[in-house]
């Protein structure tokens, strides 16, 4: 039996391997969310936090680009109902991140063992289908090698005049996801998506990560 | 490391479930060891017959009383069991069991597979099979298979998980005179699988090449480490089928093993230096490549006396990476000294030697690009025109590899009536012939790399 980590849980792990995460938190009640976000600063993102929920957009389960607190305000009043509808787990308030969608992720294979997952992220994952693997563990070389196959990674080093991706900070975020899967043998499956990666900031937006029941923080 | 010295090299054989009834798998088995004969001693063994072909037969194992290397049986699957007990009993060191009916057929047949294959592992007897074809080493007149043929030797050692391909690869290789050091197809791999065979075939001094045929791995994570080594010295060439979702379909029904993911496979091998190849041909192809041609790092140098299969060439270069590097000055200066080039405006790589391009002028050519140092191998393109001397071009590719020996070197020649002598010329000196300019160039793709 796989479950699936909570969001504390989640990114405790990943803090844990050094795994960049988007400054965010999760929330039951406005006025402490309205406090978190007076600390971070806008423009801020509000997602459902339901394990359940898959795939958050298609359910209308993020308010992205949040500007001011009236913004934030009408954001919360909506989506507060729809995460009810699921299993209420509150609402993730996170720092607003733009630039190109990565995603990462592990993945247990029957003949090798931990496999690390690199790619394109976001909506991009699905219909690009452009994924590469490496069998872990893998070192800092490797990871490189993965960003440097995928199809269009030439844009990520600063392809007309677009900032350039941090690839040592992506390669080392591999690399940190590969020791992550070799130490940790209850760790079903982990999916980053998206990594959000604009000039040096490289950071994990959303995580899902499916552990077997002898898992133990 | 598991000693397989036994079952490739053995001094004795006993057979049981040997027959001479026509077209039964065991008479083909006994023919088979009949062309080792003089290299060693061998036993046939049924309790039905007394004889077989000129051999006295013996009831069962307990009644050889001498020292036996290797057990091969076909027996029906009912006694197979039986048979690996009293081998396990005789201290034998390796065991073939042809006879199918095991894991790929039903739970009862793994059940017993499992049996056989524990008191394998238990007498520390190596154990090659169930349900497969069995081994082939040319070079020690040993054919403890039941393959229609026996190839000459070689430098290919091919792994197989399918025996009826091994079958069909022995059946070309015989008539296109392709050698062989090894021909393993091991079934189920109730024990030993590609890890144990590519780790001792790594240390056989017949071997240079490794080319296998997998459906799926059991121990894929020691195969990683295994390759990972072997690589290092020896290349494996791998061709994996189940690569697309129906295939993997059919696989898990035909063999008994799961397939996992082509992705996980393809970086598997691309991590362990493991040549992925998607073809049988393409297989072949390669391993007859690497088993014959040096490695040299560099670019690649083409020669034609037809434009058009010179940009065949150079487009399938580029497709897959391959560098061809420009022709220096003083390449050209050489190459406008030789008055052979006099009728020839344009020096470029690919070099046109035009049409009417005499035996000399292939020789010139490849020489003087042979000689550029970011030149690391050349592939020569002959069309048959009606000028073209056929075989005396071969002969002078020949003489180019007897002096550039640290550089590959592939032709490009049709199989036809006029190009067969030349073909035929060129194969019997190791020289890889192909009749398409992109088969030639995915086999020296590989032998352009220094690892």
């Amino acid at each position: 039996m796989k479950k699936l980590l909570s969001f504390e849980k989640s990114n405790q792990l990943l803090k844990r391997y050094n795994i960049p995460l988007v400054l965010g938190g999760r929330y039951t009640s406005l006025e402490k969310a309205l406090d978190f976000v007076n600390k971070i600063g806008y423009p801020v993102v509000i997602k459902i936090a339901s394990p359940n929920v898959a795939h958050k957009t298609e359910y209308g389960g993020v308010e992205v680009d949040l500007e001011n607190e009236e913004e934030f305000r009408k954001a919360w009043q909506k989506l507060w109902p729809l995460q009810e509808k699921f299993q209420p787990q509150g609402l993730v308030v996170q720092k607003m991140r733009k630039g190109f969608e990565l995603s990462a992720g592990i993945e247990r294979d029957a003949q090798f063992g931990p496999v690390v997952m690199f790619g394109w992220g976001g909506i991009f994952i699905e219909i690009l289908k452009q994924v590469n693997f490496r069998i872990a563990p893998i070192n800092k070389e490797q990871a490189r090698g993965m960003i440097d196959e995928l199809q269009g990674s030439k844009v990520l080093s600063g392809f007309r005049g677009r900032p350039q991706i941090d690839w040592g900070k992506l390669a080392q975020l591999l690399v940190n996801l590969s020791a992550l899967a070799t130490e940790n043998p209850d760790v079903l499956q982990v999916d980053l998506n998206p990594i959000m990666s604009e000039g040096s900031i490289v950071e994990v937006a959303d995580a899902r990560i499916y552990v077997s029941k002898n898992f133990n923080l | 490391m598991i000693d397989l010295s036994k079952i490739f090299n053995p001094d004795s054989i006993a057979f049981v479930g040997a027959t001479d009834r026509k077209d039964s798998v065991g008479l083909s088995i006994v023919e088979n060891l009949l062309q080792g004969k003089k290299k060693r001693e061998l036993f046939m063994v049924n309790p039905y017959r007394k004889k077989v072909k000129d051999y006295s037969t013996y009831p069962s194992l307990k009644n050889i009383s001498q020292k036996i290397d290797l057990v091969i049986i076909a027996t029906p699957q009912k006694a197979v069991k039986e048979v690996v007990k009293e081998a396990c009993k005789k201290e034998v060191g390796g065991i073939i069991v042809i006879t199918a009916g095991f894991s790929e057929a039903s739970p009862e047949g793994t059940l017993v597979q499992k049996e056989i294959a524990a008191m394998c592992k238990e007498a520390g007897v190596p154990l090659v099979g169930p349900n497969c074809l069995g081994i082939i080493r040319p070079i020690n007149k040993l054919n403890a298979s039941f393959a229609p043929f026996t190839p000459r030797p070689g430098r290919i050692s091919l792994i197989s998980q399918s025996g009826a391909l091994l079958d069909s690869i022995i059946d070309k290789a015989v008539y296109k005179d392709l050698g062989f050091a090894n021909l393993v197809s091991y079934g189920n791999g109730a024990d030993l699988s590609l890890n144990e065979f590519v780790q001792y075939l790594d240390r056989d001094e017949e071997t240079k090449v490794i080319a296998c045929y997998l459906e799926g791995l059991k121990r894929g994570r020691e195969f990683l480490e295994v390759a990972k080594k072997v690589t290092k010295k020896t290349p494996i060439i791998a061709l994996k089928a189940g690569v697309t979702e129906k295939g993997q379909e059919s696989v898990s029904t035909h063999t008994a093993s799961l397939a996992g993911d082509a992705e996980i496979y393809e970086a598997a091998f691309k991590q362990s230096g493991v040549i992925q190849v998607d073809s049988i041909s393409e297989l072949l192809n390669v391993s007859q490549g690497l088993a014959w041609q040096p490695k040299h790092q560099g670019g690649l140098g083409v020669v034609s006396n037809g434009g058009g299969m010179a940009v065949l060439t150079v487009d399938q270069a580029q497709k897959e990476d391959v560098f061809t590097p420009p022709l220096t000055n003083k390449t050209i200066k050489r190459l406008q000294k030789s008055e052979v080039f006099s009728e020839i405006t344009s020096f470029e790589n690919p070099l046109d030697i035009i049409g009417d391009a005499n035996p000399e002028r292939y020789y010139r050519a490849m020489d003087i690009l042979m000689r550029q140092k970011d030149i690391g191998g050349i592939i020569v393109i002959q069309t048959t025109q009606s000028v073209t001397d056929v075989e005396e071009n071969a002969r002078k590719i020949i003489k180019i590899k007897e002096k550039y020996p640290k550089k590959p070197i592939v032709s490009v020649l049709f199989d036809g009536r006029m190009g067969h002598p030349g073909v035929d010329l060129l194969e019997k000196n190791k020289i890889p012939n192909y009749e398409d300019p992109k088969i030639a160039v995915q086999v020296i793709k590989h032998l352009l790399k220094d690892k």
